[in-house]
């Protein structure tokens, strides 16, 4: 794929925390592994688990998944402009007329 | 807008899944299609909800972000899968859907600041359309290919590969020029319009920049100098 305006400001550079989020996806991740074993347990009969109960294995996963996504959000979160950085007179439109498909321009 | 359609497709797939979902829940819970109704209504409920909540979350942390926040949100509620009981399943879908009610409105609205005012009507509906086409396509295609191996559940097991593969393209997503420079992170703003191949010309009375898109689309970007200088400066 072509470099485009992802690459120019990238991905999660703007965020405070970028480790703060794949922490946060990772422990997302991990959470939802941890209830793999329950639906694996149900190979046997047709993956029925009504009634099973609920282990500690899926309560920390639970948990997990829970506190990665607050980890997650906090990471996402912005960082904060600049001093001066504020510039209200500024607009940003799409012209009426652009063409589609080609690049304008340098 | 690929990155952008796709998106669109995985938020599509998951009402698409309920109805491949629903007549098993039936059968392993033994209840009424007027109780495992309680289902979609929560997921759609959730949606609603999610919509709102979303858009208020992405002036927040910015239009990508939120779309990332809320694959994650998405792959967590995967574990809807292995829930024991119709309760729990109808919280998780409320959840599901309010994650995925994040997605939709998000992607309009980074499509609708990014693509030319002309060209905005028919590359909405295009992508919509696409998403939902989309959606239904590989909604049906994986119960099909799936479901007679492994049960109703791990359709929605499913979250957990294609949210993360949304996290994984979201690097694709250029984060709304609009919203950048909302944040007064101006020099950023003017580096993603100069990677859809901006000319900078300067005039006397505004600064005034061209810019074809990675979508094919432009966007033009008016700098007013003062509070008369131009028609398209409402905060002047």
């Amino acid at each position: 794929m072509k470099p485009s305006a992802a690459s120019v400001v990238p991905a999660l550079a703007d965020r405070r925390h970028f480790w703060a989020f794949a922490g946060g996806c990772l422990a997302v991740t991990l959470g939802v592994a941890l209830h793999l074993p329950m639906f694996w347990m149900g190979r046997g009969n047709g993956f029925r688990l009504v009634d099973m109960p609920v282990d500690a294995e899926m309560i920390w996963g639970m948990v997990l998944i829970v506190a990665g996504i607050a980890v997650a959000g906090y990471g996402l979160l912005p960082r904060r402009p600049g001093a001066g950085a504020a510039e209200p007179r500024v607009t940003v439109s799409a012209p009426e007329d652009a063409p589609l498909g080609r690049r304008t321009g340098a | 807008m690929i990155v952008l359609t796709v998106a669109l497709v995985i938020d599509v797939m998951k009402p698409a899944s309920l109805g491949f979902v629903v007549p098993g829940m039936r059968t392993e819970y033994e209840v009424s299609a007027a109780v495992v109704a309680w289902l979609p209504f929560s997921a759609l409920c959730g949606t609603v909800v999610g919509s709102v909540l979303w858009g208020w979350l992405a002036d927040l942390y910015g239009r990508r972000a939120s779309i990332l926040l809320s694959a994650v949100i998405f792959v967590g509620t995967s574990i809807c899968g292995s829930m024991p009981s119709l309760a729990w399943n109808v919280g998780m879908c409320f959840l599901m859907g309010a994650a995925a009610g994040g997605m939709l409105p998000v992607t309009y609205a980074l499509l609708a600041e990014t693509m030319p005012s002309k060209q905005r009507g028919w590359a909405l509906v295009l992508v919509g359309g696409l998403g939902a086409v989309g959606g239904y396509l590989a909604a049906s295609a994986l119960a099909a290919w799936l479901l007679p191996h492994f049960g109703w559940r791990i359709l929605w097991f499913l979250n957990l590969p294609t949210g993360l593969i949304l996290v994984f393209l979201s690097v694709y997503i250029p984060e709304s020029p609009k919203f950048l420079m909302a944040l007064g992170r101006v020099r950023e703003a003017h580096a993603v319009l100069r990677s859809f191949g901006c000319t900078v010309r300067e005039g006397a009375d505004a600064v005034v920049e061209r810019a074809g898109s990675a979508f094919g689309a432009a966007a033009t970007w008016v700098r007013a100098p003062g509070p008369s200088a131009s028609p398209r400066s409402p905060g002047a």
